[in-house]
């Protein structure tokens, strides 16, 4: 059974926005929204490490759990949608993800806040597969034409993974094993020892 | 997983993102994100468009959206943003670009792109295209139409011929043309009668080819992207590849992880830089010291490669001296600032680790030395033993899609298409070739002397407008300017350059965006904008960085009114009278086909033209790729190995029945011969482990047979597997044939052909196939490379300070060189200019240096007008050490002006980071658009100007310009930065 | 400290992405029911047919795009 996951492999990701454009060309996303971002720690030291984040599709998921009018599902593979048709725009979603996903396009003249929209993993919502009705709300559904999202597919280095967590998670471990380093970046050390794990690696 | 507890009764608001912004002191380039979720406590709620509207109006249809009827095609492209040559697989129906799929199958990429190649569709989009042929009336564009604006144009260039010598205009051609169309600009401008015409190579790796060219024979990268997979070590001195070439990280990630060492060398901590085993910060413009400093240790620990230098290199006594007299560490530490033991650690792990690979790129070329820069990187190769060798080699990248082709075959002031040069002998041959008279062509020029005479360059054009008109090498001044796909803001000297731009009589512009030189003049009239299409909208080849390359099919027409380059070069041609000639029409014969299509104006046919290429390239085998094989290549990607590029079973193209068994993907030049050859292409150059029909290769012998009684050819013993010449031996002709006795071996017609021929000029190919196929042996001969290039101003690598430089005492050490009076027709100061502004540092203390980042490409009209890259770098942005800052009172985020010794001042924001040094600030190249804190939007044709504007590094840049190629000194100015 | 705060922070993310690849219930701890559309599944697509094996092995197949070991180092073995 796939279970659809993201993983961003932070010694390979560059921080060169392929991600974050292959999302804009795939769902015509408007300027504003931004469905995948680019993080940067230490942005010009020794250290420095990118990350692309989205919607992380979280198992227990918290934008779920406070949503006042249940407009969230997760599929069967674990990629949570939403139903923008019963989305009123009150923006908790956004103050209980941990990753900052959900976006809020302007709506109206006054300027209040449109209905949420978020990354759906290029599995469309809600609406008939492939019909504009589907396109116009969410964007393009790739898991239905058996692709991959956009922006892993894309990614310059193939530094972010997605699709069956399991699959996704042997290619990250050939690489861990390859460099005979890399955990630390994820591991106790570097959270304890500040960023000297990570620093040994790049002295100036 | 949610760090940051909710507590009862309030809901926090720290996400991950905001938590990062709060918590890294200096903010990234991203905070600089507008309306977006990414900005702290402004939330996700941005404020532009409904998100109703996401379906794009789109101006050539009626929306992207699949229909049930339409026809879908799948149009196979490759991105136009760098050299790397990414493959895209574009989705079109009903001709419009609906989607953009990634294409796994290429070797090159496996489907990855960086931000400029994930957003190309949207040049399916182009609403903020140029839309329409306008002139400027009155001080406003106004619409026209293509035969008004092309009848007025072929007026005003024919008057300016008749009365002020067709050296007058100056023709700007482009990296961003293909092969095909390169080829034809340099042949349209030699047909108009000049040799002022060149592209963006001047300004980017003019000296990198003309340096490595005069080293070992070829002015090109050695190996591949693909090959740093083999390397075991790899240095980037002067390259910022995260960004500049995103996807050859790819490989050189990959490489790290299965043990390559990295190391970077730079001014700047560059993203590169972060993926670094070692980071090693050098002072901008000392590459030579660094360089020369790791050579110390190499021969002092002996680690070069003695056998290799005895065999295969000349010279290399003549630097041991230089290096073991001059560069002991603390010269070196004294001039780049980098202590003895990180010298000695990137010396060791470079020589221990072989193969290793040097990378550069802007950082080594754009400085008053920047010949000797890039040679003394090819000295240290040498000095390993890893040049000819996978996994070594000088990997150069290249910046725009097609620079190297435009390089190869395209318009340059001092050669014909294929280096051949402007002598009789040259002209002659491509006369030949084209099937036009040499005569005619001579009466075309002002005289023979001029014909022969290179032009003067695209670095120095602003000087051919003003200077006085008894010093410049050429009857009349520049009296008009052409700019056929280049921006304006990437040459220095801004005042000066809007100045010209206002002195000139005429200025065209041809371009998908009207780009800033529309915009830079306060003019009233004599501005005419022409739409070009995009290479998106037209079809041809088109040459990667590592020499491969790559046919491009038509993806969509031509948006709007625009038209292809070729189209309009030959609209001109006909207009002024040499249409014949353009296309080669003469005695019964055409070399190429016109069409005319559906929107009414002809274009020669684009594979005709590659097969004129192919019919004169030889010197660096542009002869053998047909368009038929390169089509059969890009239909077949899957066929070719990722690590060696190479096919090595046996794969039939359905469409042709062509066998790509043995092949090299996109037959990287050279690939010599007749296409019938089947010359497999050049993966790595110079490589002697191979045949050289099957890639192989050693040094050209181009510079002669001896040198001060020393021979030049190689030793006996180094040769490319299984030749029959196992001794150094000169380059062939038909004398040298003979006297071998392998002249019979050449077919009767080609014994015609090549009578009193060599290699270069026999037009059968038959001198090429007998040497080569019947005996393992190299057309250009077998010789040594040169360490000691004696044609040039300092033919062992010289360390000079730029002609600004901070340093007075170093000034002092190392003085910049003696004016010259006629170079490339114009005057060029050096040591004058340097002594008078030796002291400038105290009012400019600091170093400006500029580069590139990962979402705009080049002068960068085309991507600042692509909303999907806009968005992400909205601002111009000069960073600065927090020292710096901090001792001038400077915020971060906010206005200030960057002030020039030229009187010049930029406004822009601050990005205050500790990615530069203290001393050192350093600006992205990419924008334009406003004039010394001004807007200039309202100059722009209307709807026509770019999303983002910005103040333009180079209105403040200085005066400073390589000896040898005239490439411009952006990466060392000084300036002075105040809050605004 | 704030490093080390931001370092928790990127472990919390790195965790949760790979929190995923082992077999953790995926339901939510909190009741909710969807109040939604109903969504077509993806293997329900006209390509595919119902046929949830051969969406998988579509899916599985186009992973592999993403691993650049299957076609630089034949030697390496991955799942």
């Amino acid at each position: 059974m796939a279970r659809m996951k993201f993983i961003c492999d932070a010694e390979r990701c560059i921080e060169c926005n392929g991600c974050a454009t292959a999302c804009k060309n795939e769902h015509e996303v408007p300027w504003g929204v931004n469905r995948r971002r680019l993080i940067t720690v230490n942005d010009g030291k020794p250290g420095e490490r990118s990350m692309s984040v989205a919607c992380m599709h979280c198992s227990d998921a918290p934008c779920m759990a406070v949503c006042p009018v249940d407009c969230f599902y997760k599929t069967e593979e674990g990629v949570v949608l939403h139903d923008k048709d019963l989305c009123i725009g009150c923006g908790y979603c956004f103050y209980a993800c941990p990753f900052g996903a959900p976006q809020f396009p302007q709506a109206g003249a006054f300027g209040l806040r449109g209905k949420m929209d978020k990354c759906t993993f290029c599995a469309g919502g809600p609406e008939e597969n492939h019909s504009k009705a589907e396109f116009t709300k969410y964007g393009r559904n790739r898991i239905a034409e058996g692709k991959l999202p956009a922006c892993a597919e894309m990614c310059s280095t193939k530094a972010l993974l997605a699709g069956d967590g399991a699959v996704i998670e042997s290619i990250y471990k050939t690489r861990v094993q390859r460099r005979g380093k890399g955990d630390e970046i994820w591991g106790w050390a570097m959270a304890y020892k500040r960023g000297d794990a990570v620093a040994a690696g790049v002295k100036s | 997983m949610l760090l940051t507890k909710k507590s009862a009764g309030q809901v926090q608001k720290s996400t991950f993102a905001s938590t990062i912004n709060r918590a890294v002191g200096t903010v990234d380039r991203r905070a600089f994100l507008k309306r977006s979720g990414m900005v702290a406590g402004a939330g996700a709620f941005a404020s532009q468009l409904p998100f109703s509207m996401m379906q794009k109006a789109n101006a050539a249809s009626s929306g992207p959206m699949v229909a049930a009827d339409g026809k879908m095609e799948i149009k196979r492209t490759v991105c136009t943003h760098c050299s790397v040559g990414c493959a895209v697989d574009a989705v079109v129906q009903n001709g419009v670009w609906v989607r953009q799929e990634p294409v796994f199958d290429s070797p090159l990429n496996l489907g990855a792109h960086c931000a400029k190649g994930a957003s190309v569709r949207e040049h399916g989009h182009g609403e903020h295209r140029l839309k329409y042929p306008m002139k400027l009336v009155n001080g406003k564009y106004q619409r026209i139409s293509w035969d008004q604006a092309m009848s007025e144009l072929t007026e005003k260039f024919l008057a300016l011929r008749k009365s002020s010598g067709p050296d007058s205009v100056y023709w700007v051609g482009s990296s961003k043309h293909n092969n095909e169309q390169a080829y034809l600009m340099r042949k349209f401008v030699s047909m108009f009668g000049t040799n002022n015409t060149d592209h963006q190579a001047r300004i980017c790796h003019s000296t990198t080819v003309a340096g490595v060219a005069n080293t070992w024979g070829y002015g090109a990268m050695t190996n591949s992207y693909n090959d740093m997979q083999n390397a075991k070590c790899a240095m980037y001195i002067g390259s910022n590849a995260a960004e500049a070439h995103p996807v050859s990280m790819l490989h050189m990630l990959h490489a790290k992880e299965t043990g390559a060492k990295m190391i970077v060398v730079d001014p700047r901590f560059t993203r590169t830089a972060a993926k670094a085993d070692q980071f090693v910060r050098i002072r901008s413009g000392s590459d030579i010291p660094f360089l020369f400093g790791m050579l110390y240790h190499i021969f002092n620990n002996g680690w070069e490669d003695k056998k290799y230098l005895n065999d295969r290199v000349f010279g290399m006594d003549k630097i041991r001296d230089e290096v073991m007299k001059k560069w002991n560490p603390k010269a070196v530490e004294e001039a780049c600032g980098v202590p003895e033991a990180e010298v000695y650690k990137v010396a060791e792990t470079m020589a221990m680790n072989r193969p290793s690979t040097v990378v550069w790129c802007m950082g080594q070329t754009q400085h008053t030395i920047g010949n000797a820069m890039v040679r003394a990187s090819c000295i240290l190769q040498l000095a390993l033993g890893n040049v000819g060798v996978s996994g070594g080699g000088t990997n150069i990248f290249r910046g725009h899609d097609n620079v190297q082709g435009a390089t190869d075959v395209g318009p340059n002031p001092d050669s014909l298409p294929g280096y051949y040069g402007l002598a009789e002998g040259s002209w002659k041959h491509w006369a030949k070739v084209w099937n036009v008279d040499y005569d005619w062509i001579k009466g075309q020029y002002a005289s023979k002397a001029m014909m022969e005479k290179p032009g003067m360059t695209v670095s120095r054009w602003i000087d051919g407008v003003l200077e006085k008109n008894e010093l410049i090498d050429q009857d009349s001044n520049l009296k008009a300017i052409v700019y056929w796909g280049h921006a304006p803001n990437s040459q220095t000297r801004g005042l000066e350059m809007k100045k010209a731009m206002e002195t000139v009589e005429l200025m065209v512009i041809i371009d998908p965006y009207p780009t800033a030189s529309a915009a830079m003049p306060d003019r009233k009239d004599g501005v005419y904008l022409l739409p070009a299409a995009t290479q998106f909208e037209c079809a041809g080849s088109c040459t990667a960085s590592n020499r491969s390359i790559q046919w491009r099919e038509k993806v969509i027409e031509p948006l709007f009114e625009s038209r292809p380059d070729h189209a309009i070069m030959y609209d001109f041609a006909k207009r002024m009278g040499f249409a014949d000639q353009f296309v080669g029409k003469r005695d019964g014969k055409q070399n190429i086909a016109v069409v005319k299509v559906a929107a009414g104006y002809e274009e020669p046919v684009v594979e005709d033209v590659l097969r004129e290429i192919n019919k004169g390239t030889w010197t660096i085998g542009y002869t053998g790729q047909s368009p038929e094989r390169l089509k059969a290549h890009m239909r077949n990607m899957d066929a070719f190995d990722v690590r060696t590029l190479r096919c090595t079973k046996d794969v039939i193209d359905k469409e042709t029945g062509y066998n790509m068994n043995g092949d090299y993907f996109g037959l990287p030049w050279p690939c010599y011969g007749t296409p019938e050859m089947k010359h497999p292409g050049s993966p790595n150059l110079y490589d002697t482990s191979k045949h050289v029909m099957e890639g192989g290769g050693n040094f050209r012998a181009n510079f002669g047979v001896e040198r001060d009684g020393v021979s030049l050819l190689a030793e006996d013993g180094s040769h490319s597997l299984g030749a029959d010449i196992t001794t150094g031996y000169p380059e062939f002709d038909h004398v040298l044939m003979k006297k071998l006795g392998w002249w019979a071996e050449l077919t009767e017609a080609e014994q015609k052909a090549a009578e009193g021929k060599n290699w270069k000029t026999d037009l059968s190919g038959g001198i090429i196939r007998v040497a080569m196929k019947n005996h393992g042996c190299h057309p250009f001969g077998n010789a040594k490379a040169r360490a000691v290039v004696w044609n040039f101003p300092d033919p062992v690598p010289i360390h000079r300070e730029p002609i600004y430089s901070p340093r007075p005492d170093l000034v002092a050490k190392y003085p910049s060189h003696d004016d010259r009076k006629a170079f490339w027709r114009l005057p060029t100061l050096y040591k004058s200019v340097q002594e008078k502004n030796k002291d400038i540092s105290k009012q400019f203390p600091l170093i400006l240096t500029s580069g590139r980042l990962v979402e705009y490409e080049g002068g960068g009209d085309e991507t600042r007008s692509n909303p999907w890259l806009a968005e992400l770098q909205q601002e111009n942005f000069v960073e600065i050490n927090p020292k710096d800052a901090e001792s001038r009172g400077i915020k971060n985020n906010q206005f200030v002006w960057v002030q020039s010794p030229t009187g010049a001042k930029i406004k822009v924001k601050s990005q205050i980071t500790e990615r530069v040094a203290s001393g050192t600030t350093f600006i992205p190249f990419h924008f334009a658009g406003w004039w010394q804190g001004a807007d200039l939007l309202d100059k722009y044709p209307n709807g026509a100007a770019p999303i983002v504007r910005g103040e333009a590094v180079n209105t403040a840049t200085t005066y400073g310009y390589d000896s040898v190629t005239m490439m411009q000194e952006t990466k060392t100015t000084l300036c002075q930065v105040v809050a605004a | 400290m704030i490093r080390r705060k931001l370092a928790v922070t990127l472990i919390g993310c790195a965790v949760f992405a790979l929190a995923g690849c082992g077999e953790i219930d995926q339901k939510a701890k909190v009741e909710k029911v969807y109040a939604g559309k109903k969504d077509t599944r993806a293997a329900e697509d006209a390509r595919f047919g119902g046929d949830r094996k051969k969406w998988e092995t579509t899916l599985a197949e186009r992973s592999k795009a993403q691993n650049e070991y299957l076609r630089t180092d034949p030697r390496t073995e991955t799942k």
